[in-house]
C-alpha cells in the first residue's frame, strides 16, 4: 500500500508500516505547509483567514462596512441604498426631534395626506422654520392660489378685530385729500391718482380695477372753512365704472352750489 | 412733484394728482387721462393755488 494524501492540503500520510527512513521528511514537509498559512502568525484572507490578530485588523482586513444606522442619517451599504423600491411608511420612530428625514433625495414619505395628530390629545403644529424657509407644495411654493381659506373664515375676522358671526368684506381702494389750494393726496390705497376737474368736482382714479361696477362708494368730507356748511356724493352724470369715479363736494345750502372740500375721504367697498 | 394737465370736453382745466401708488407719472398720464386726450406734465408750482375761478382756468 503506498502513501496517500489528505483531501484538503495534500499532506502526506506515509504508509503504515512501510517509510521506513522516509516518513520523517514527509511528516516535516506536511508541517511546513500547514506552518506556511500562517505567514505572520495570522490566517491569510487569501487562505480564508483574517489575517488579524484582533477585531479591529480583522474588519479592516476584511474592508470596510459601515454602520447602518447613525445618528438621523440611514446609511448605504457598499453604494447600494439599504431600502428597496418603493415608500416608506412613515413611522413614529422616523421622526428625530422636529425634522423628517429623506433618504436619497427621496422623502420618506409617500404620497396621501400627512395627518398631524391622531385626536385632539395628540395635536401637532406644521411649522416652516429658518430664514428663507418655504412651505412648498407639488415643488411649487405655496401662494395665495393655493391658500384655500373660506370666505368667513374665523382666523381671519380674528386677525381683523372684527367680531361675530357676521361676514366681512374689504375696502378696495381709498383716499383722503386735500381738494382745496393746491389740491393733493394725504394717503390712499389702490388710488392711482385723484382728477381735479373743477371747484368740488374730482374723480378718484383705482390703480387696480375693482371687479364690477356695482360697488359702494362711501364719501365724507368737510368744507374746510368757516362752517359745517357741507354735503357730499358720487357726480350725477358722472364716471362711475371700474376704474373711476366721480364725485362732488359742495354746500348743502345756497341750492347746492359746489365748493372744495377739505379733507375729502372717499373708500369703495365690493 | 409733478401733475398732469389736460383740455375737458368744455374747454376748462382738469388736473391729475399722482398717488404714491407705484407708478411712474408717464404711467399714471397713459392710465388716468381719457383715451385721445393731449395732456402736460408740469410742476406742481404751476398751477395755481387761488382757485377762487377755479372753472374758468384755461390752458395756456
Amino acid at each position: 500500500m503506498a502513501d496517500t494524501t489528505t483531501t484538503n492540503l495534500s499532506l502526506t500520510k506515509p504508509e503504515v508500516g512501510a517509510s521506513t527512513d522516509t516518513w520523517g521528511g514527509k511528516i516535516n514537509a506536511n508541517l511546513d505547509a500547514i506552518s506556511a498559512l500562517f505567514p505572520s502568525n495570522d490566517l491569510a484572507v487569501a487562505n480564508g483567514g483574517t489575517g488579524g490578530s484582533d477585531a479591529a485588523t480583522a474588519r479592516t482586513n476584511l474592508g470596510s462596512q459601515e454602520t447602518l444606522v447613525s445618528g438621523t442619517n440611514i446609511k448605504t451599504l457598499n453604494s447600494t441604498s439599504l431600502l428597496g423600491s418603493g415608500n416608506i411608511a412613515a413611522q413614529a420612530t422616523l421622526v428625530s426631534g422636529t425634522n423628517i428625514k429623506t433618504v436619497n433625495s427621496t422623502s420618506l414619505l409617500g404620497s396621501g395626506d400627512i395627518v398631524v395628530g391622531l385626536s385632539d390629545g395628540d395635536k401637532g403644529d406644521i411649522t416652516v422654520s429658518g430664514s428663507g424657509a418655504t412651505f412648498t407644495i407639488d415643488n411649487t411654493v405655496v401662494t395665495d392660489a393655493k391658500l384655500n381659506l373660506s370666505a368667513n373664515a374665523s382666523n381671519i375676522k380674528t386677525a381683523l378685530n372684527a367680531t361675530g358671526s357676521a361676514p366681512i368684506y374689504a375696502c378696495r381702494a381709498w383716499v383722503n385729500f386735500n381738494g382745496t389750494g393746491a389740491v393733493a393726496i394725504r394717503a390712499s390705497g389702490n388710488v392711482s391718482s385723484i382728477t381735479d376737474n373743477g371747484t368740488g368736482n374730482y374723480t378718484v382714479n383705482f390703480a387696480t380695477a375693482v371687479p364690477d361696477a356695482n360697488y359702494v362708494a362711501s364719501i365724507s368730507g368737510a368744507r374746510g372753512t368757516s362752517n359745517d356748511d357741507f354735503r357730499c356724493g358720487i357726480k350725477f352724470g358722472g364716471t362711475y365704472s371700474t376704474s373711476a369715479v366721480q364725485i362732488f363736494t359742495g354746500v348743502a345750502s345756497s341750492g347746492g352750489t359746489y365748493v372744495d372740500g377739505n379733507p375729502v375721504n372717499v373708500s369703495i367697498f365690493r | 412733484m409733478k401733475r398732469i394737465i389736460y383740455q375737458t370736453n368744455e374747454g376748462g382745466v382738469a388736473i391729475i394728482v399722482p398717488a404714491d401708488c407705484g407708478l411712474t407719472i408717464e404711467e399714471i398720464a397713459a392710465k388716468d387721462v381719457p383715451d385721445g386726450k393731449p395732456y402736460s406734465i408740469v410742476d406742481v408750482a404751476d398751477i395755481p393755488t387761488d382757485r377762487t375761478f377755479r372753472n374758468a382756468w384755461e390752458m395756456t
